[in-house]
């Protein structure tokens, strides 16, 4: 059975390829269109998963999309018509939007794939999540949690989830219905914080750091969480009808102050004191941050003791966009409520499409699906020769010119490039580079599924120079000061670095929070937030060969087998799709060096 | 006159003078039409073996992701809010099926949008009275003058004549016509849809409002029946 998993129209659209219950691909579109979380239907994404499995579209049994458009579409005018007669601005826009595209999807699929329209089925939005958070994890049974902004009608949902006879049973065991939403609540502040929602919430949670949450009492008034694990939103406090540049109230603002321009720069460094003494405003938002985070994690851990009590089950699966959050995450962990806590690699809705297909090949009774998924399911880096060949005629003479980055000129003979057939000299070479303080692009094999970096499309660096971090941010990645950066380290390093009890899958893809103890405090500088934690990827060698023996080798060279991992990109840009994307932002910014394949590049200065 | 340079010349000033958010939008449109065409560029290198072409088009990806990121920087630096990124409708201009005649077709669609972008951006120039506005479209401009004139000689290689080339710029302006006028048509027919909803809306309102604010508020419990028998909908779909 070839099940091709579909999610669209909201952000981070995706395609995933399902083939007797093997994963074969999983990627955003936003790697191949290169527009961030790029919403629209994911046509290129489509055609590499097809071309990577090798099948034709009319081969396949069926196309599963990640929501129910109609019953979406159900909310958005109930939503709108609630304030009728003063409400046409939003009824006229999410009616045009569901004329225009929303009620078209199996439509347009069908076309675009050329199916018959009945393979198209739709996957209610929240068991897309439970199927691929259940479904990807190495447990025959678990309670399942999704929380995310709002799905359909449903904006947090659990799951009693087991294997029988080969297949899954995912049984919702309790909802929370639209409005009362942890993950809209989340991105309202974080809209309010100055911070473009859907892309931002990373740095409130980075921003919780600095401030204390002084602001808690309100937030609980906002966001009640009862004595049974349940959240519910106040009424009064926001506006989700969308008709708003900001989605709260003026009772709000009232309450907590005006909200913060999104140009106002913040003074607070990871790496230090602040540039500046911080501003009364300042630390409002930063307290204001701490005090989202905090209610935001109450939440989550309260759902997960009622997630426990109502399915009896000692293992969680999490899925959702507010299962980003690694903060909250650690504390789910921390707290013990469950054995372990499984987080696939991409949980938010670009792992949709994944769900949706694993949900449909089970109840179509497929084969039984993966017990466990590695994320390097992307597009591989493309043809080292071709690249070879480009090098020749490209004029890095002319790239300062179009650089944003204060990139200096470069002479033609500056750009120098050799193929490294031999892996061992592959790593050789960057762990040279690296010591001498250089920051190296790392494009090697298939790109990672979802938003972290996991040693496929990586920028890396020594993981205790200050200085080189400060220029990754100011120079190659323009990236605020106060977001950390995150380690990648083998398991014995994470021994002797992290205060962590055994290695839960949660730590092996950034999802986690974790404090560092004394000696990884300067081993690990570079990494580290303010608050001593740090986002480790903790790297086997079964899964990232190439990237565990670098990290080897880094033991050898500086004493420490651990890099500083950030995601291969520009600020605003998506991560690196292919080769071609990784010379193009080796051409624009200050990057030292970039591995494509057994292709090194270098910048001599 | 182009009216649409008239257009251009005496109405846009103004509007933006007195509207800065439609100022703001419309610079975030150069900026997505940019980085659109420099993302069109960079499809278009895997449709070419030919390593000059290829380092010709790795260049020219380099200059429109530039300007993208210039109109993007200067409506941010003015603007109150974020400014939202548009995401243009995915032309379809490169189809797999056939990459000779399509690169020679996507050459030319490149070329004639360069001559139109070159020709409004100078008269945008000339007629936007911040300096800093000005001097943007000034470089972009000066950018795409030159490359209008290099998709020129691109062009003329790839189809080996010059009546060749003029044939396929010609129904490379024939497409840019069609599309304008599909999207003028777009614009046109948002009015009957708009009363259209207008009626559908005070209808729905009347006859509906009470019971969507009762699904509104529906509970938990009812809430997650619906949710099962959603999913057992789906499930007997499969079978």
């Amino acid at each position: 059975m070839k099940v091709l998993g579909v999610s669209a129209n909201y952000h981070d659209a995706s395609a995933a390829l399902v083939v007797d219950g093997q994963v074969v691909f999983s990627a955003a579109e936003e790697r191949f269109s290169r527009v961030k979380h790029d919403p629209t239907l994911p046509l290129a994404a489509v055609r590499a998963c097809l071309a990577q499995g090798g099948i034709a579209a009319d081969e396949l049994s069926f196309v599963a999309y990640h929501e129910d458009p109609p019953t979406k579409l159900s909310r958005a005018l109930a939503t709108s018509l609630a304030r009728w007669p003063l409400s046409f601005g939003t009824f006229w826009r999410s009616a045009k939007e569901a004329i225009t595209s929303g009620l078209w999807v199996k439509a347009d699929l069908a076309q675009a794939l050329g199916v018959p329209p009945s393979k198209v089925v739709y996957a209610p939005h929240h068991a897309s999540h439970a199927a691929h958070a259940f479904l990807t994890s190495p447990f025959d049974d678990a309670a399942v949690m999704t929380i995310d902004a709002v799905g359909e009608w449903t904006c947090s949902a659990i799951f009693d989830a087991s294997h029988v006879d080969g297949r899954a049973r995912l049984a919702p065991v309790d909802v929370s219905p639209f409005p009362h939403s942890v993950g809209l609540f989340y991105s309202a502040f974080t809209s309010y914080l100055g911070f473009a929602v859907n892309d931002g919430e990373c740095s409130t949670m980075a921003l919780a750091a600095f401030g204390e949450p002084r602001f808690v009492g309100t937030l609980r008034e906002i966001l009640a969480i009862d004595a049974d694990g349940r959240h519910t939103l106040a009424d009064g406090w926001f506006d989700f009808r969308g008709d708003k540049d900001l989605p709260v109230t003026d009772r709000l603002i009232e309450a907590l102050g005006p909200p913060r321009h999104f140009r106002a720069a913040l003074p607070w460094r990871c790496d230090g004191p602040p540039a500046q003494p911080p501003s009364d405003d300042d630390q409002r938002f930063a307290d204001l941050a701490a005090s989202v985070q905090r209610v935001c994690e109450d939440a989550v851990l309260a759902y997960a003791r009622r997630a426990r009590q109502l399915t009896g089950r000692s293992r969680l699966c999490y899925a959702g966009g507010v299962a980003l959050n690694c903060v909250a995450n650690q504390r789910l962990l921390d707290a013990g409520v469950f054995d372990t806590v499984y987080v696939p690699p991409d949980p938010g809705d670009g792992g949709g499409a994944m769900g949706a297909a694993l949900l449909v090949h089970d109840r179509a009774g497929g084969s039984p699906p993966p017990r466990r998924i590695h994320p390097f399911l992307g597009a591989g880096q493309g043809d080292a020769d071709e690249l070879q060949v480009l090098l020749d005629h490209l004029e890095p003479e002319r790239w300062h010119r179009f650089s944003r980055h204060g990139l200096a000129r470069l002479e033609p003979d500056q750009v120098t490039f050799e193929l490294l057939d031999d892996p061992a000299e592959r790593v050789a070479v960057v762990i040279a580079a690296l010591d001498q303080d250089h920051v190296v692009g790392w494009c090697q094999g298939r790109f990672e599924n979802g938003p972290r970096a996991l040693g496929a499309r990586s920028l890396l660096a020594r993981p205790d120079r200050l200085a080189v971090a400060e220029r990754l941010s100011t120079r190659i990645k323009r990236r605020a000061a106060f977001r950390p950066y995150a380690p990648s380290l083998t398991e014995a390093e994470a021994r002797r670095c992290l205060v962590l009890d055994g290695v839960p899958d949660t730590a092996r893809w950034m999802q986690l929070a974790v404090p560092v103890t004394d000696e990884g405090r300067t081993r690990l500088s570079a990494t580290l937030h303010v608050d001593g934690t740090t986002r480790p990827q903790i790297v086997r060698p079964d899964e990232a060969p190439l990237f565990h023996s670098l990290l080897v080798a880094a033991g050898l060279a500086w004493g420490t087998e651990a890099v500083l991992n950030t995601s291969f990109n520009e600020s605003g840009s998506p991560m690196v799709g292919g080769g071609v994307d990784a010379l193009l932002a080796f051409a624009r910014t200050d990057l030292d060096a970039v591995l494509i394949g057994p292709l090194w590049v270098r910048k001599q200065r | 006159m182009n009216p649409r340079h008239w257009v251009i010349r005496h109405l846009t000033p103004r509007v933006w003078r007195l509207w800065p958010a439609r100022r703001q939008a419309a610079l975030m449109e150069f900026s997505a039409i940019e980085r659109d065409s420099g993302q069109q560029l960079r499809q278009c290198m895997d449709l070419t073996q030919d390593p000059a072409l290829r380092g010709y088009l790795f260049q020219h990806v380099l200059e429109e992701t530039f300007h993208g990121e210039l109109f993007e920087d200067l409506a941010r630096s003015t603007a109150d809010k974020h400014p939202i990124r548009h995401v243009l409708p995915r032309e379809e201009l490169i189809a797999p099926d056939s990459p000779s005649d399509d690169i020679r077709a996507f050459f030319s669609t490149v070329h004639v949008g360069e001559a139109a972008v070159n020709a409004d951006f100078r008269v945008y120039a000339q007629a936007v009275a911040d300096p800093a506005t000005r001097g943007i479209f000034r470089v972009a401009g000066e950018d795409e003058a030159r490359h209008e004139a290099d998709t020129d000689r691109v062009l003329l290689q790839l189809c080996g004549t010059p009546a060749s080339a003029r044939s396929e710029a010609r129904l490379a302006w024939r497409r840019r016509w069609w599309t304008l006028y599909v999207d003028a048509m777009h614009r046109v027919g948002l009015v009957p849809l708009t009363l259209l909803l207008g009626g559908t809306y005070l209808l729905l309102g009347w006859l509906a409002v009470p019971a969507l604010r009762r699904r509104l508020r529906l509970g938990a419990d009812a809430q997650l029946t619906l949710l099962q028998d959603q999913l057992d909908d789906f499930s007997s779909e499969l079978q």
